[in-house]
């Protein structure tokens, strides 16, 4: 092949692999079934971290942990229902998925949120966990489970 | 650090060394040098070749960066030569290497062992005011091969280039080597594996690929017919040339009585 | 006697340092979200790095060259620099996750926050490259991390279903809500994690190192060829422990304190306390070898003087190296980026950047110029090519599949 015509196919498939480049750097707009995957994702994770904190809320009381260990478990799961809740909430609702959907969603995730926080305050404060609260987290873990079984 | 005997031989593609004959890139380049002292100095980045009596021969190893990057290729070799330079223009080291004469070479095994201590070991050549003419072998390796129009029935490899240089003991002068021949074939990778020379043939689907790259890869013997410009880069084979098929002969240097 | 102790000091240590923070998160990992069904692929793993192993100790023995000597003499300069450079930066990021591994193992005692441990840890990896004797450090390290072995007795402890365990991993059963690509996706990254490259970078330069010879052969077979094994066995169990205790709970495994938590499920207090004794000597234990690493390769590839036998000052570049990689990967977990991270991305890239590696060594191992009678025989020669593809599928598979899974969380 000529040098020239090798220059040529040079440039075409430059500008080609620009193109292709380019085109992945446009905005992603989530049809409804991106949204519920998300969110699936999201509820699932933080159904984990719920279990997660639980175990180690109940690995403490029972004396099977010390309580660094314990309550930086608790911290992690913490701080990951946060990073589940914020997967979910920065993605724009698209229009096949309904309010009331989308707000079941975020107050199950703000659930979470809530509950895990409190197992971390009470590992941190010491003492035997209410057995409410160990409830509780059983609960909101199987609500979240439940409820990313449907969407996903 | 020195290999001990294996089967009465030592490890190392070079035995005997300094009668034996060998390939360069093959056997020699880029293999680790060791002082007298046991301590590492450097890679063999390049071959010194001079010009005497009208042969190529070698006469030191080139050691440093400055023998390394121009084998970067023909194209980006150069440039990051050129910015190695650039950072320091003072340092004569960054354009002329560091030369290890040949004769510090006290044996070839699976490293290259000096007569030497490391102090002050590497230093440019100082020449004369009458200097022979010098190449490095890198230069030579990957130059278009371009066989005379009478040759082009010969069975050729697609875009010949030089991969390696076979260097023979010189009957005349014990212990010095010259350039006998050079190992043209169509610039496949593998071409350091030691499958085209024979050298090593397992494990059999590795050896079958990269032999069948190989497969056109020729030897063609300096002399009569056989001419390397350097300005251009080029080694013309004319009608005179001596050339024999590489893989046909399968011997390895050292072995072949030609 | 003195002889068969040194063999088998050799094994223990080669046991307890098989496992590293790839092996510790990825088996944790896949255990809580497969079950036992990805098993198949540790001893897969396992045998592919003896394989590799014994093939590079034996060119280190009788030839005296590691590998990347032989990479460099093997590829010439242009394709071994692209070799130097992939298995440098894999190599790198393992040594960076193994470093945040130990700080996250001191956050679990103390709670203080992995970032502020790093620089500490960092000036003692440091301190121990520099100055630290080679071999007095291998073996205390590796003894160290036994410790690891309270995986085995907290799963027995755990009561499991053996039958149900067995049948997971003998039938590879795929979880029903799990996607074949997903599935694909960790037996990449377990494969990775088991045939982590620095492994052989460390054992040739260090068989170089202590001038090992043909005679040593033997040795050298049995600690990789018993000590590796057995070190896939601790792996087996971390991925068994998650898999009963998180399983059942729907618990995926994000930290290294989760890692740990079956066995405190199992043991209470003193398992815990062993378990974290064993997360800190292997983590830190393959901080140092991968830290040594990069200076082996770099220094291999340019002729530098390396080692940790001769002095540092005869050595100043390769400690200069050192120095570098440390502060670099200090200063990359500084960033607070999550070590876990790092970790799941090195277990990828080893299996990606593998075969550069695997190659050269394997028509080294071939080569009867270099290894005269000890070249490989038939059985070496078929697990090798075989290798060879499976090495070669799983390099080519890994990125496409990291990106399909988006790192296997589809």
């Amino acid at each position: 092949m000529p040098a020239a015509a090798l220059r040529g196919v040079r440039v075409v498939l430059a500008a080609l692999s620009l193109v292709v480049l380019l085109a992945g750097c446009t905005v992603a707009t989530p049809s409804a079934g991106d949204w519920r995957a998300t969110a699936a994702r999201s509820l699932e994770d933080s159904a984990s971290a719920v279990s997660t904190a639980r175990l180690a809320l109940r690995e403490q009381e029972a004396e099977r942990t010390w309580s660094t260990y314990a309550v930086t478990l608790a911290a992690d799961a913490e701080k990951q229902t946060g990073t589940a809740t914020d997967g979910v909430a920065t993605l724009q609702r698209p229009e096949g998925v309904g309010v009331a959907e989308a707000a079941a969603v975020m107050d199950l995730l703000g659930r979470a949120e809530d509950v895990v926080r409190r197992a971390r305050q009470r590992l941190v404060a010491g003492g035997p966990p209410p057995d409410a609260l160990l409830e509780r987290l059983d609960t909101v873990a199987q609500q979240l489970t439940r409820a990313a079984g449907r969407l996903g | 650090m020195r290999g001990e005997h294996v089967d009465g031989r030592r490890p190392g593609p070079i035995q005997g060394w300094p009668e034996a004959d060998y390939d360069a890139a093959l056997h020699l380049l880029d293999r680790q040098v060791v002082t007298a002292d046991g301590r590492l100095v450097g890679k063999v980045d390049d071959m010194e070749l001079t010009v005497q009596d009208g042969v190529l021969v070698p006469t030191g190893l080139l050691v440093g960066l400055g023998a390394l990057l121009p084998r970067f290729g023909t194209r980006l070799g150069p440039w990051l030569h050129d910015r190695y330079r650039q950072i320091s223009l003072s340092h004569a080291d960054r354009r002329a290497p560091s030369v290890i004469d040949l004769d510090l070479v006290e044996d070839i095994g699976s490293a290259v062992h000096l007569t030497q201590d490391r102090d002050a070991l590497l230093r440019p050549r100082v020449e004369h005011v009458i200097a022979p003419v010098r190449h490095r072998l890198g230069e030579l390796l990957s130059m278009r091969v371009v066989p005379d129009p009478s040759r082009r029935t010969e069975a050729w490899p697609r875009r010949p280039r030089v991969l390696d240089v076979r260097l023979a003991a010189r009957p005349d002068r014990p212990g010095r080597h010259a350039v006998d021949a050079l190992v043209v074939g169509g610039g496949h990778p593998g071409g350091l594996l030691g499958y085209d020379r024979g050298q090593v043939n397992r494990p059999w689907p590795v050896a079958a690929l990269v032999g069948r790259l190989h497969r056109r890869s020729v030897l063609v013997f300096c002399g009569r017919g056989v001419e390397v410009d350097w300005e251009v880069g080029e080694v013309r084979v004319g009608e005179a040339a001596e050339v024999a098929p590489l893989v046909e002969r399968g011997t390895g240097p050292g072995q072949d009585a030609r | 006697m003195k002889r068969y102790l040194a063999v088998f000091l050799g094994i223990l240590t080669a046991i307890g340092g098989f496992v590293d923070i790839g092996d510790l998160v990825t088996n944790a990992q896949v255990g809580a979200r497969f079950g036992m069904s990805l098993a198949w692929v540790v001893p897969v793993g396992v045998l592919g790095i003896c394989v590799f192993a014994e093939m590079a100790g034996r060119v280190a023995a009788v030839s005296h060259r590691p590998v990347f000597d032989l990479v460099r003499e093997r590829l010439g300069p242009r394709v071994g620099f692209l070799n130097l450079a992939g298995s440098l930066a894999v190599t790198f990021l393992t040594f960076v996750a193994e470093i945040g591994g130990v700080a996250l193992a001191l956050q679990l005692v103390t709670s203080v926050h992995h970032v502020a441990w790093v620089p500490c840890v960092a000036l003692l990896v440091g301190l121990v490259l520099w100055r630290a004797k080679f071999s007095a450090m291998e073996n205390i390290l590796g003894l160290l991390g036994l410790a690891l072995v309270v995986f085995g007795i907290a799963l027995w402890q755990l009561g499991p279903d053996w039958s149900g365990l067995a049948r997971e991993a003998f039938t590879a059963a795929k979880p029903a809500g799990e996607q074949w690509t997903t599935y694909a996706y960790f037996a990449v990254a377990l494969f990775g994690a088991a045939m982590t490259p620095y492994e052989v970078f460390f054992f040739s330069s260090g068989g170089v190192e202590e001038r090992w010879t043909a005679k040593d052969i033997g040795v050298m077979r049995a600690n990789v060829l018993i000590g590796f094994p057995l070190g896939g066995m601790l792996s087996l169990a971390i991925a068994g422990c998650a898999a009963v205790v998180f399983g059942p709970l729907g618990i995926s495994v994000e930290t290294l304190g989760q890692v740990g938590l079956p066995v405190a499920v199992a043991l209470g207090k003193v398992g815990l306390a062993v378990v974290v004794v064993g997360f800190v000597a292997a983590t830190f234990g393959a901080a140092c070898e991968t830290g040594l690493s990069v200076g082996y390769a770099l220094a291999q590839y340019f002729g530098f003087q390396w080692g940790k036998y001769v002095r540092a000052r005869e050595a100043a570049a390769f400690h200069v190296v050192l120095v570098a990689a440390v502060l670099l990967a200090a200063g990359i977990l500084m960033t607070a980026v999550d070590p876990i991270l790092v970790t799941e991305f090195s277990v990828v890239f080893s299996a990606v950047a593998l075969p550069l590696t695997y190659f050269p060594i394997l028509v080294v191992a071939n080569d009867p110029q270099y290894l005269g009678r000890h070249v490989n025989g038939h059985v070496a020669n078929v697990l090798g090519v075989g290798y060879l593809v499976l090495v070669g599928v799983a390099s080519l598979a890994a990125i496409p599949l990291m990106i399909v899974t988006r790192m296997g969380q589809a």
